[in-house]
């Protein structure tokens, strides 16, 4: 009987290669860098995913923080001290004293302290910008800034001299200038 | 006369016992097979001389031998027969005990069948079966054709062609004249051979038929071989007294030889195919599936770059959400605000925000007498927003006193006769103008934020 048929008869040998056959190997072989390239495409979907994360809450925080701190820039800043005559008689600031940032904590200047302080005298329509540039300790106010602030000036008038005792905080966008009327 | 049949799975056996016998789907056909497989006119199966033979009638699918197609082929009995799609088994059936009239060199290849009967009957109406090659005398023993008495018997590793069509112009051998010539012609030798030759020849023919007689696959064929192998042992006694006492068993080629393709020929051709083929070096007989670690690692490899389409995917519409969202006006106007507001987030991480107790710890050996006193305080509104107020000391020049006595520590607390008087010493900044205790008209001033925290505020010091 001829048997040139091929149907049902066995296969062809397959080789192999350490106990392995070559398709396990060529298996293995893909299995590498297709794991090396799903672990690199899982960290970079990672960390976007962390970083639309992140913005999203970053988002959320600044809504919520936005709305506290607004209500509170709207009247309490830390920002250059002005003060601006704005009557007909002459101001003096005898004392002034003021709680600003420094950009690192809460500081004072006291000028009853500061033996450098020469009290500002401000004439009719007259501004000024207090500041003190002093090696004395808590006297060093150069940038004057001001947070919350206290001063006593005086308002002399051809009859009378008024003594004003003033506390107040920097009210930066409503009030560029302390004014004195 | 041997008739062939047609055995099909599941339907009664199709009897064929005419010279020729057209099958297929026409109705007209001798046999009518209804299978859409099967030509109108398939194939014809002729009888010649004791065969069978099928001849394919130029059909679309085929005539098909034990998997093997075919024009025109021989039938055994056992044979796979499949027209088209239809597969049948072939069985050759001989009603009449015949004798199996057969050469040496036709040892190892299929019998081709004689019957006596047929050599006798009749000329059949549709076909006129050729002279039989050898018509046995009636008295004598069943008789095995012998080789040509020139040629010897040929090598017994050449088998026959699988059908050899009797020759009908052969002559007959001159018949034998005596018993002893009847059995040196039965068992292919000279009347003179030796005794050692008719053991060898005894053995060898033995061990076929009994092969034979193992394997046959009908009774009436196993009767007619056992009948054979009967009648050579008895020439072989004729020849050789005392040599069909012989022990067979100790003979080498006795034990029948199991040749897969012929241990059961109804077993598929496929299928034997393997068998044939099936040795120790063979590999390991495969499902037709890959090993399972082959298959386990493509499927993880399948996995794994499903997931990276997906992360891939997923990165692609990830950043475009960041920047959607980066674009957001709401997004800009919050990340605005922020900076603009960020002094006031630094102001409240100072704690400048948070309200202190105002206590006033007097250092001077005399009491103080405050004469002004000005405090920064925060207070939620209705809301919670931090609102910043003031209390100022000379709005209420009537109702402000507060003394430190010497030593002491006071904590301030106003209660005035209005909201704007009155303040529970809560509060982020103070300013204080005390009197000189020596000097009255001279004034001592003191300012401190006392933001979260209830640290005295020092008054009095070196007075």
């Amino acid at each position: 009987m001829s048997q040139k048929s091929t149907e049902g008869a066995p296969r062809k040998k397959s080789g192999k290669f350490l106990g392995l056959t070559w398709g396990t190997w060529v298996a293995l072989a893909l299995l590498i860098p297709v794991s090396v390239m799903t672990f690199n495409l899982y960290r970079g979907w990672s960390a976007l995913r962390g970083q639309r994360n992140a913005q999203v809450g970053t988002h959320n925080v600044l809504v919520e923080r936005n709305r506290v701190l607004g209500k509170v820039f709207d009247n309490l800043q830390n920002k250059q001290f002005q003060i601006c005559n704005k009557t007909a008689d002459t101001v003096t600031v005898n004392w002034l004293a003021a709680a600003y940032h420094d950009g690192r904590q809460i500081r004072y200047f006291d000028s009853s302290r500061c033996r450098d302080w020469r009290p500002p005298v401000l004439v009719p329509g007259d501004a000024r910008f207090p500041t003190l540039n002093s090696d004395q300790e808590n006297c060093n106010w150069t940038n004057g800034d001001v947070v919350y602030y206290a001063m006593q000036y005086t308002r002399e008038s051809e009859d009378a001299v008024n003594t004003i005792n003033f506390v107040g905080h920097f009210k930066g966008y409503d009030r560029d200038c302390h004014n004195v009327q | 006369m041997a008739i062939l049949k047609l055995h099909r799975h599941g339907a009664p056996p199709l009897a064929l016992d005419r010279d020729r016998v057209l099958v297929g789907r026409d109705p007209a056909c001798d046999v009518v097979i209804d299978d859409k497989s099967v030509s109108r006119r398939h194939a014809a199966i002729e009888r010649r001389g004791s065969g069978f033979v099928v001849v394919d009638q130029g059909s679309a699918n085929g005539s098909f031998v034990n998997g093997e197609q075919v024009s025109e082929a021989a039938l055994y009995d056992g044979q796979e027969l499949r027209l088209g799609m239809v597969p049948f088994r072939v069985e050759i059936e001989s009603e009449v005990e015949g004798t199996i009239l057969m050469s040496a060199g036709d040892l190892g290849a299929p019998a081709t069948m004689m019957m006596p009967s047929q050599a006798a009957a009749p000329a059949a109406p549709a076909y006129a079966p050729p002279p039989p090659a050898y018509a046995p005398p009636p008295a004598a023993p069943p008789a095995y054709a012998p080789p040509p008495a020139a040629a010897p018997p040929p090598a017994y590793a050449a088998p026959a062609p699988a059908y050899a069509p009797p020759e009908p112009a052969q002559a007959p051998p001159p018949a034998p004249a005596s018993p002893r010539d009847e059995a040196a012609a039965l068992l292919g030798l000279s009347a003179h051979a030796s005794p050692a030759e008719v053991k060898a020849r005894l053995a060898e023919m033995s061990a076929d038929l009994e092969m034979r007689v193992a394997n046959a696959r009908t009774p009436n064929l196993k009767a007619t071989y056992q009948k054979n192998l009967d009648d050579v042992k008895r020439a072989a006694e004729l020849l050789a007294p005392g040599m069909a006492n012989v022990d067979a068993m100790d003979l080498p080629s006795v034990q029948p030889t199991v040749v897969p393709d012929e241990m059961d020929i109804s077993i598929p051709a496929p299928v034997r195919a393997a068998l044939v083929h099936l040795d120790e070096s063979a590999p390991e007989r495969s499902s037709g599936l890959p090993a399972l670690s082959t298959t386990v690692l493509s499927f993880t490899i399948m996995i794994l770059v499903a997931v990276c389409a997906y992360f891939s995917l997923s990165k692609g519409k990830i950043t475009k959400e960041i920047r959607a969202n980066a674009a957001l006006p709401e997004y800009k106007l919050e990340e605005d605000n922020a900076r603009k507001f960020a002094p006031m987030d630094t102001l409240e991480k100072a704690g400048a925000l948070k309200n202190g107790t105002l206590k006033l710890c007097n250092k001077s050996g005399q009491n103080l007498q405050v004469l002004w006193l000005g405090a920064i305080y925060g207070q939620p509104d209705k809301d919670g927003n931090l609102q910043i107020k003031s209390y100022n000391s000379q709005f209420c020049p009537d109702e402000f006193k507060l003394t430190v006595p010497a030593g002491g520590q006071v904590p301030v607390r106003l209660q005035g006769s209005s909201e704007l008087c009155t303040w529970d010493g809560q509060g982020l900044f103070a300013s204080l103008i005390l009197q000189h205790p020596q000097n009255p008209d001279r004034s001592v001033y003191v300012a401190r934020p006392f933001h979260s925290s209830d640290a005295c505020v020092e008054v009095g010091e070196g007075l």
